[in-house]
């Protein structure tokens, strides 16, 4: 508990520092909480999900970094490795390959490039790792596209 | 190897039923059959594992820990790392996650840092000598090794396969580096989880853990000899292919299958079979509590019956026997859904081989603990044999009598499991049943001699007390002894016949 709290707030004044070194990601810890966090992140160019801004909401285990954060995605997205629903994420380094030394930044960070190069072998959203195994980029480069206007987009006035 | 397989102690020719001379030879004794296999402790496959580790540092020129990363890549087998390793270093090495070469100063298990460096996982800064890596340049303070460490140790036996937590680095984490780093405890579950990797993903198979309760020896083999059933020093007998207890004559697989239909439906069965039994002659409440299955009810009653089917017992010594057979009842219920009526009489089925299979168990454990009593203190035999002027080493043919019996229980119980199995369709059940029959049979007829005869013959002695007249007390005890080493070899020959014949599975050889 003391050790998480420790490197949490570690990271919490290493965001701070840093706060323009990755003008990609935004990273948010709850005011009476350290072990809440939120975090903005932008769609990869290049992708369906460009142009959009993503909100992601971290859960802390008290064993961290021993442990992984929780992360889920806030904002719907249609990604072949994220639940529809619930906005889990399936990425190995939230599960079996987490080590104490990644950091929520660079868990961010994995989560962008996961975004620019799902992995529709191991579907959390089967409609949108099927279009994808069977070949229809293009069906699932707009409906990706469509949800990110739907949910990930400033409305226009 | 000319040893005897145990499995070749079963095929003694038995096809003759009334086989009168208990004095024959007796050479394919089990008992006296010289194992195939010994018993090894914790520390036994330690040793041998830390030799065979060494060997392999020395030869291939690497430090222990990944000598013992590389020897369990190759599932222990130093022969094919040597060849693996001599034909592609790098193969192996990069299956690990080392580099395809050692770096200048060669494979490094762990060193320590030479500069000041900020720690990955905890964010502080260290002074020269107070990180360590695993030989990569990721370093990081020994309180965050411990703590990593401790987790992985926590998650079981994967711990093995322990990497640096540099994010995309792949070498490993070894036993030089646990022992430097972890706490104390962390070490000892390493130190076991690398033992027992040893015996469970050895190759060769040919050492395997009791599964005893509270049994830590394992059991090695002769590697390559077709080792089936094994009795433990625990006294613990199992099957050295499955773990489970020891289920000859039935397969690892039909074995599998009867556990896991018991499992499921066991708790339902075991409720209906717990209700008491009634004398089918006078309907009195009976209670079991002796091994064999020969009832008699209290006087004066004394109608004799079968506690498994509660049939009479006469049917059950003469040339129709029929206990073991299940029999399904003509169904009364036509107006019954046909779903209901096949699911109660698959139920029934079930049910009419669970309750044999677990009645013979009990019979069976019933039967150890006697033997155990026999052992400590000859049961109250050596007062008799003082009594009527017998050596206590003379009345060994007791315990061989419920060594076998123990044993035919045993072997008896998992027919049962067994012709559950069958395919009615497909086998010839009739014969299986015929083999089990007999063999069933002549147990009961050995089990009834042991356990009431016994009694009797001691009550009989006892009431004379000292008056007993000279000779009479001689004669009964000779009496009894012929009687019961009878039965007992006519037990083992139908035994072995039964144990033959449904393991050739040539059910359809009937004479
Ligand atoms: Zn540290
Ligand atoms: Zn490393
Ligand atoms: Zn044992
Ligand atoms: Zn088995």
């Amino acid at each position: 508990m003391q050790a998480s709290r420790a490197r949490l707030f570690k990271e919490y004044k290493e965001v701070q520092r840093e706060k323009s070194a990755d003008p990609d990601i935004q990273l948010i810890c709850d005011d009476s909480n350290i072990f809440k966090w939120t975090a903005l992140i932008k769609g990869p160019s290049e992708t369906p999900f460009e142009g959009g801004v993503f909100q992601l909401a971290f859960s802390i285990p008290e064993q961290y970094p021993l442990l992984p954060p929780q992360v889920r995605f806030l904002t719907k997205i249609f990604h072949p490795n994220v639940h529809f629903k619930t906005g889990e994420i399936c990425l190995d380094i939230l599960k079996n390959a987490w080590s104490p030394a990644w950091t929520l930044q660079s868990v961010c960070r994995a989560i962008i490039a996961l975004m620019a190069h799902p992995e529709p072998d191991s579907p959390l959203n089967c409609d949108s790792g099927n279009l994808l195994r069977s070949g229809d980029i293009r069906g699932y480069q707009s409906m990706a596209r469509m949800y990110t206007r739907l949910a990930a987009m400033p409305k226009k006035g | 190897m000319a040893r005897k397989s145990k499995e070749d102690d079963y095929c003694c020719d038995a096809d003759d039923d009334d086989y009168e001379d208990y004095n024959s030879t007796d050479e394919d004794n089990p008992e006296e059959c010289e194992k195939d296999y010994d018993f090894v402790t914790e520390d036994d496959v330690r040793r041998c594992q830390d030799e065979v580790t060494a060997e392999i540092s020395d030869r291939l020129s690497v430090p222990r820990g990944f000598a013992a990363a590389f020897l369990r890549h190759c599932r222990w087998d130093a022969e094919r790392l040597e060849n693996e390793w001599f034909a592609d270093e790098r193969r192996v090495r990069g299956a690990v996650g080392l580099a395809a070469a050692g770096g200048l100063d060669g494979d490094v298990p762990t060193a320590l840092n030479s500069l000041p460096l900020t720690c990955a996982i905890c964010f502080d800064i260290y002074a020269p000598g107070e990180m360590r890596s695993a030989g990569c340049s990721h370093y990081y303070c020994h309180e965050c090794w411990r703590g990593y460490i401790r987790a992985a140790v926590g998650n079981g036996a994967r711990c093995l396969l322990l990497r640096c937590p540099g994010p995309g680095c792949t070498v490993p984490v070894v036993r030089e580096l646990v022992d430097a780093a972890a706490a104390g405890e962390d070490r000892a579950r390493y130190a076991m989880f690398v033992v027992r990797s040893f015996v469970e993903e050895g190759t060769s198979k040919y050492v395997r853990w009791c599964p005893g309760p509270g049994c830590t020896l394992a059991v090695r083999s002769e590697s390559g000899s077709r080792l089936y059933e094994v009795t433990c020093k625990c006294k613990h007998v199992f099957c050295f292919r499955c773990g489970e207890d020891a289920h000859r004559p039935a397969s690892c697989e039909t074995t599998r299958a009867w556990v896991d239909k018991c499992r499921s439906d066991g708790e339902t069965s075991s409720w209906v079979l717990a209700n008491t039994k009634h004398c089918p002659e006078c309907r009195r409440a009976i209670e079991k509590n002796q091994g064999c299955n020969h009832m008699t009810c209290g006087a004066p009653c004394y109608h004799q019956f079968c506690w498994l089917c509660l049939g009479s017992w006469a049917d059950h010594s003469g040339n129709f026997f029929h206990c073991n057979r299940y029999a399904a009842a003509k169904s009364e219920f036509t107006e019954e859904k046909t779903r209901e009526r096949q699911a109660r009489a698959s139920l029934e089925r079930f049910l009419h081989y669970y309750e044999r299979f677990t009645a013979h168990g009990a019979s069976m454990k019933k039967a150890q603990e006697d033997l155990d009593n026999l052992r400590a203190d000859g049961g109250g035999l050596y007062q008799l044999g003082d009594a009527i002027g017998v050596p206590p080493t003379e009345l060994d043919f007791l315990l061989e009598a419920y060594a076998r019996i123990v044993e035919a229980r045993r072997v008896l119980r998992w027919t049962y499991a067994h012709v559950y199995h069958l395919d009615p369709a497909r086998d010839n059940v009739e014969f299986y049943e015929y083999l089990q029959g007999e063999a069933e049979k002549s147990l009961e007829r050995l089990h009834h001699c042991a356990e009431e005869e016994r009694d009797l013959l001691k009550k009989d002695l006892y009431y004379y007390g000292a008056a007993i007249p000279a000779g009479y007390a001689a004669g009964k005890y000779m009496e009894f002894r012929e009687k019961l080493c009878h039965l007992n070899l006519v037990t083992r020959n139908h035994f072995s016949t039964l144990v033959e014949g449904f393991e050739s599975g040539m059910a359809e050889v009937v004479s």
